[in-house]
Order: C-alpha cells, then structure tokens, then sequence
C-alpha cells in the first residue's frame, strides 16, 4: 500500500539514525556560521541532547518513567571534575581528597570514558533494588536516589566540594567535540534499540504478560537498559563540566530533571527521533526567548511562556511532537515522519522502530 | 539543603518523649500532603507535581491576608481565606491543565503537572520575586507548654488537632457520603465506576477540591511554622509527601497517612540516632532506607487495588 523503497533497504533500515543525524549536523554546522554566543547555545543544546537520548533508552523502550537520571549526570560531571582538573587547583577545592584522585590529571578523553562508566556502575547498583519495583513506584523511587545523590553531592565536602561551586574545571568542549559525541549517544541508543534487549525491552513495555510468557525477564531487560541509559547520561554530565568548568550540586537536581522529561515526552517518548526533536526544539525555544527576555528586560518571561506553550504542546499533541514515531524513509513521502493532525491512537509498533517493514493496518 | 519540612526540631531535652512529640508532628504534615497527592493519583492516575504549588499558593494567600486586609488575629477568617484560595487553584488547574489530556498516559499528564507547577512558581516569582515573604502570624502559635523536661511546641499541638480532624471528617466523608464512595470507587477501577454511574468529572473535581483543602491545610500549618513564604515552599513538602505516597501503596488513603508517618518516624528517629558527623546526611539516609523498605515491600506498605500491576 506504501510506495516505499525494497522494505528493509538500507535507507529505511538506517533512516531513524540518519534522519535525526542529519538535522543535528546541520544545526551544528549553521551555529558555526553565526556568532560565538551561538555556538555555546549550540553546544548546549547538544549536551542536553546527549542527556535526553540517554534518558530514552530507558524511558522509551521500557515505559518506566525515571526522575533519577540526573544523579548520573552529576556523578559524570563531578568524576570529569576530579580527574581532569590540575592538583593546584584541588589542593585548594578539595583538601582532604584522597591523593591519587587530588594527583590525577588525566586528559580529556580517558576521564570522559571514565566517567561513562562511574555512571554506568551507579545505575548497574541501584538496577538492582529499583528494577523489581511495578512502574509508577519504580519512577518514584528513583526520585528518592536523585534526592540521596544531591545530599551526597552537597555534603562530602572531602570530595566534592560540598555547596561552593567546583570551579576551574578544563574547558574542554566546543561545538565539535559535542556534536560527536552526541552522534555517538544516538548510535548508542539506536543499536540497542533494533538489538535484542532493545526487542525485548519493547516488548515487555507493550505487554509485560505475553513479554513475560516468552520468557523475557522483564527486571534484568530493564536493569540493562537503565545501565546503558546511566552511563549515556554520565557522559551529558561530563560534557556538562567540561562546557561549564564550574559546577555546584544544584545543577544536577530538580530542574534539569524536570526540563529534559519535558524534552522527551514534548519530542515523543517512544523514539529516538522524539528525543532528538524534543531536545532540539525545546533548547530553541528557551534560548530563543532567553533573548527576547534580555532585549526586553523582563526577569524570568522565559519560564512562564515556556510552560505554556508545553501545555499547549501536550494538549494538542499529548503524544508528543513526534507522536512517538520514527523518521521513515523516504523522509517526505506518505510515509514520512510527523503525522497530522493527533497522534493515531494505536500504541508504537515495535516494528516500526526496527526498521523491518512494519505489518501495514 | 534539601529539609523534609520547616518543622525545627527541639535542641533541648532529647528525650523520647520529647521525639515522640517531633515525630508524630512531623509525620501528620507529612500525611498530609500525602493524602492530596494519593487522592489525585487515585481517581486518575496522576502524579500532581503541581501539588506543592497549591500549598504555596495558599502560602501567599495568607501574606496577601496579612499584608494587605486584615491582621492576622482574624485567625477563622484567615483560615477560610487560605483553604479557599487553594482549593480554587486546585479546581482551576483541574479544569484547564488536567482535564483535557486527562485520557493520556500517566507520563503526559506528569509532565503536564511540571508545566503548571513551573508556571505558578515562575509566576510568583514574577510577582512577590524569588526571596521570602515574612508572615506575621505570632501570638500563640509561637508559645510552648513545658511538661517537665519536655517541651511541648503550641503549633505541634495544632498540627495534631488538624491532621487529626481533617484525617476524621476526610474518612467520614469517604465512607459515609454518595460522593465520596465514589471517589473510593473510581481509585479502584475508574472505568467499572463509569460504567456503573460515577461521573467522571465530578468525582475527578470533588477530588481536585479536596486536594487542594488539603493543600491548604498544609499552608497554614506550613506558614505558621516558618513566619514566611517564597515560591518555592511547596517543594520540600511536596517530594515528602511524594515518597510517603509511594512508601504508603500508591493508591491507598490509609496507606498515605501510614507512610507519611513512616517517613516522619524515619526522620526524626535517624536524627537521633546518626553520629554528629553523619547528621548533615539524615535525609540521604532518610531516603536511602525508603528504597529499603520498598525493596522488602515493593508495593508499598499498604497497597491499594489499583496499585497492583495489571497484567
């Protein structure tokens, strides 16, 4: 019924990667042409990017909603922040640091892996007792780690420096260097999801019981993909340092929880095309009125408008701008990506975001 | 920086008594907000966010009072001022925000909830700016009774009686009236409900209104404690009465009062019992011993029907 390419061809295998892919590119590239504020602007929106799809692999295929993500964040930004910046400066930050982590000064790219995996370890941790709980209490429980974490964060004075900002970090990120690395977080996300955990994970989000009757176990695919999905996020946080060069406990809490939630479920919270079009849309936006907020000198307009075009967003379109769908090739045929008018109401089919051709209704 | 609530504990006589006193006090604000958060959750599946915004809504309702109308030894007036006020921000945000994606997953709606609560909290700031407001309550909130050693705070006391009435006529209500079994009915099985006569909207509004009495509630107990609101006082309360909620089932009143208490408990008790060193990080421990619980519990202490995964 679809005049599409050979289904299965390569352009529509790859096109849920390369279609998001693309638009990040280009935005990418056209910051480059415009002033210096515009690339940070830039390499900030494709930090929260990194975060957002790493809060997918989770989110999407399982689900489960998560309010502890940006615990990994801070424990990326905080590990980068230890390891990269000069003894010099920690002997005067963090006095009463263990030595070789006072000592350390490692380059950029070894402490960015490192803090993938400090994450990745975190998650792996609290997999363990978050993952047996039903839905809605698992995503409340992990609002109880992001509250744990941000009093640790605050506290351990020996390591973290507690409430004063951890300053002086390297600056180390550029437009490039993100953009990279984000191209990195969505190939991540995307081979998980047409891997087999990604099936299964998808599967159990759909019906659990006929999930379960094939014996998938619904905890160990969802610890995976809360592991993989940890350290994706650890590594927006130590991009997030290294952008920044000075961090304090309260970055990682409630704020950036709720705004890349809002990314997410705003783009579509079922694809990897939502994460990428909620995150890039909704930067726009508050960078977009950040600066009418600043030409016109009114304090905190940016918030206020934001939250109401969200809940215009969500009225209009609950599902998301995406309505949870991925780019379909070929990009601006019948089967193109964004449906009009509201969402359809039949749930995602798993097909459709593996790529193989989806059992037309 | 990061308290569970503005209830300030006693530095002097530590007695058991005296944390008795502290922990059901704190335990019954803590109910509290539970309670509006379960009920909301109950008839539609919603994690209100927007919860902590009613309490400060009725927060700045109470400096308006006292500020700019009356004094504050009006106290029956202020009192219906403040549950007034909140409870039509409850019905307002129920009928603008909620209502139109009430058929939605729970996750849009959620997020639905953080627009509102961003919106309310920008807005105060926007008006009263980001600083707190001092709220001259005094008089004889502020006083103790002494009973030996053992201090006995006034405003404790009304927490108590407050929690205690509202936790008496919210069961009555529940038990007793034809609006209120159904509110009892849609949180088991909404769509049975509809099927067997519940209106849908009205149930979901009563719910909303009761809410945000609740909510109100919690302002005045809140205020009086603090001598002051800031738009972000709602916050600490809400994500306590958040986990209470979880820790009590989800879905079950009882169970959000139980758990509300647990967590006062928890709190008051680790503060007793951490080395001086470790005190700063009571309400990591707090927290971490909640996942705890919900390890050996996973649904909670006492779980309601509709808390159960359907499968």
């Amino acid at each position: 019924m679809r005049d599409r390419l050979l289904p299965g061809s390569v352009g529509e295998r790859a096109w849920p990667l390369l279609g998001p892919a693309l638009i990040v590119v280009a935005l990418a590239l056209l910051s480059l042409l415009g002033s210096e504020a515009l690339e940070r602007k830039a390499t900030f929106m494709l930090i929260n990017l990194v975060f957002v799809v790493g809060l997918y692999v989770f989110v999407g295929n399982s689900g489960v909603l998560s309010f502890g993500h940006a615990s990994f964040m801070g424990l990326g930004a905080y590990t980068v922040a230890i390891l990269t910046s000069r003894p010099q400066v920690k002997r005067v930050l963090i006095p009463d640091a263990p030595d070789f982590l006072r000592t350390a000064n490692l380059n950029t790219i070894l402490a960015i892996l490192l803090a993938i995996l400090v994450a990745a370890a975190f998650a792996a941790i609290i997999a363990l007792p978050l993952m047996r709980l039903s839905g809605l209490a698992a995503g409340i429980a992990t609002l109880a780690v992001l509250l744990v974490v941000n009093v640790v964060l605050s506290r351990w004075e020996a390591l973290t420096g507690g409430l004063t900002s951890f300053s002086s970090i390297r600056r180390d990120v550029g437009v490039f260097s993100a953009l990279i690395w984000a191209l990195i977080a969505m190939a991540v996300a995307y081979l998980y999801q047409r891997s087999r955990f990604g099936l299964r994970l998808r599967g159990t989000r759909e019906d659990a019981l006929a999930a379960r009757s094939l014996g998938i176990s619904v905890v160990r695919e969802r610890s995976i993909a809360f592991v993989v999905s940890g350290g994706l996020v650890g590594l927006s946080g130590a991009l997030y340092a290294q952008f920044l060069g000075t961090i304090t406990p309260t970055l990682f809490f409630l704020s950036i929880t709720f705004t890349t939630i809002a990314m997410l479920v705003i783009g579509g919270i079922n694809s990897l095309a939502g994460a990428v079009v909620g995150a890039v849309v909704i930067s726009g936006l508050s960078e977009g009125l950040r600066e009418v907020e600043k030409a016109s000198d009114t304090k905190n307009i940016t918030e206020i408008v934001l939250a109401l075009i969200l809940l215009g967003i969500l009225i209009v379109r609950p599902r998301g701008l995406t309505g949870g769908r991925e780019f379909r090739w070929p990009p601006f045929g019948r089967g193109g990506a964004a449906p009009s008018g509201p969402a359809a109401p039949t749930p995602e089919r798993p097909t459709a975001a593996t790529g193989q051709p989806a059992p037309d209704a | 920086m990061l308290e569970l609530a503005n209830l300030p504990l006693a530095l002097d006589g530590p007695t058991v008594a005296q944390n008795a006193i502290d922990a059901i006090s704190r335990g019954s604000f803590f109910a509290l907000v539970a309670l509006g958060v379960a009920l909301i959750f109950g008839v539609m599946q919603l994690i209100n966010f927007a919860h902590g915004e009613l309490i400060m809504a009725g927060g700045y309702a109470m400096f308006i009072f006292t500020s700019e109308f009356l004094d504050a030894a009006v106290w029956p007036l202020l009192i219906l001022w403040t549950l007034f006020v909140s409870a039509m921000f409850a019905l307002a945000m129920e009928r603008l925000a909620f209502r139109p994606v009430r058929r939605e997953s729970p996750t849009t709606m959620l997020v639905t909830s953080f627009a509102v609560s961003t919106l309310l909290v920008n807005i105060a700031v926007l008006v009263w700016d980001s600083l707190g407001r001092s709220v001259p309550i005094g008089g004889v909130v502020l006083e103790n009774w002494f009973a030996g050693d053992v201090r006995i705070r006034k405003v404790d006391v009304i927490t108590l009686g407050v929690a205690a009435f509202l936790l008496l006529s919210l069961t009555f209500f529940m038990k007793r009236t034809a609006l209120g079994v159904q509110i009892r009915a849609a949180s088991e099985d909404f769509r049975m409900a509809q099927f067997l006569g519940v209106k849908a909207n009205r149930v979901i509004a009563t719910a909303f209104l009761i809410s945000g009495l609740l909510a109100g509630a919690v302002a005045l107990i809140a205020v009086s404690n603090s001598g002051s609101v800031s738009p972000a006082m709602g916050l600490a309360p809400l994500l306590a009465g958040l986990v209470a909620t979880v820790l009590g089932g989800m879905t079950s009143l009882v169970g959000a009062v139980v758990g509300g208490f647990v967590l006062g408990g928890l709190s008051t008790g680790l503060e007793q019992a951490l080395p001086t060193d470790l005190r700063e990080f009571r309400d990591a421990f707090v927290y971490a011993a909640v996942i705890l619980i919900l390890l050996v519990r996973p649904q909670g202490i006492l779980p309601g029907r509709a808390a159960r995964e359907r499968v």
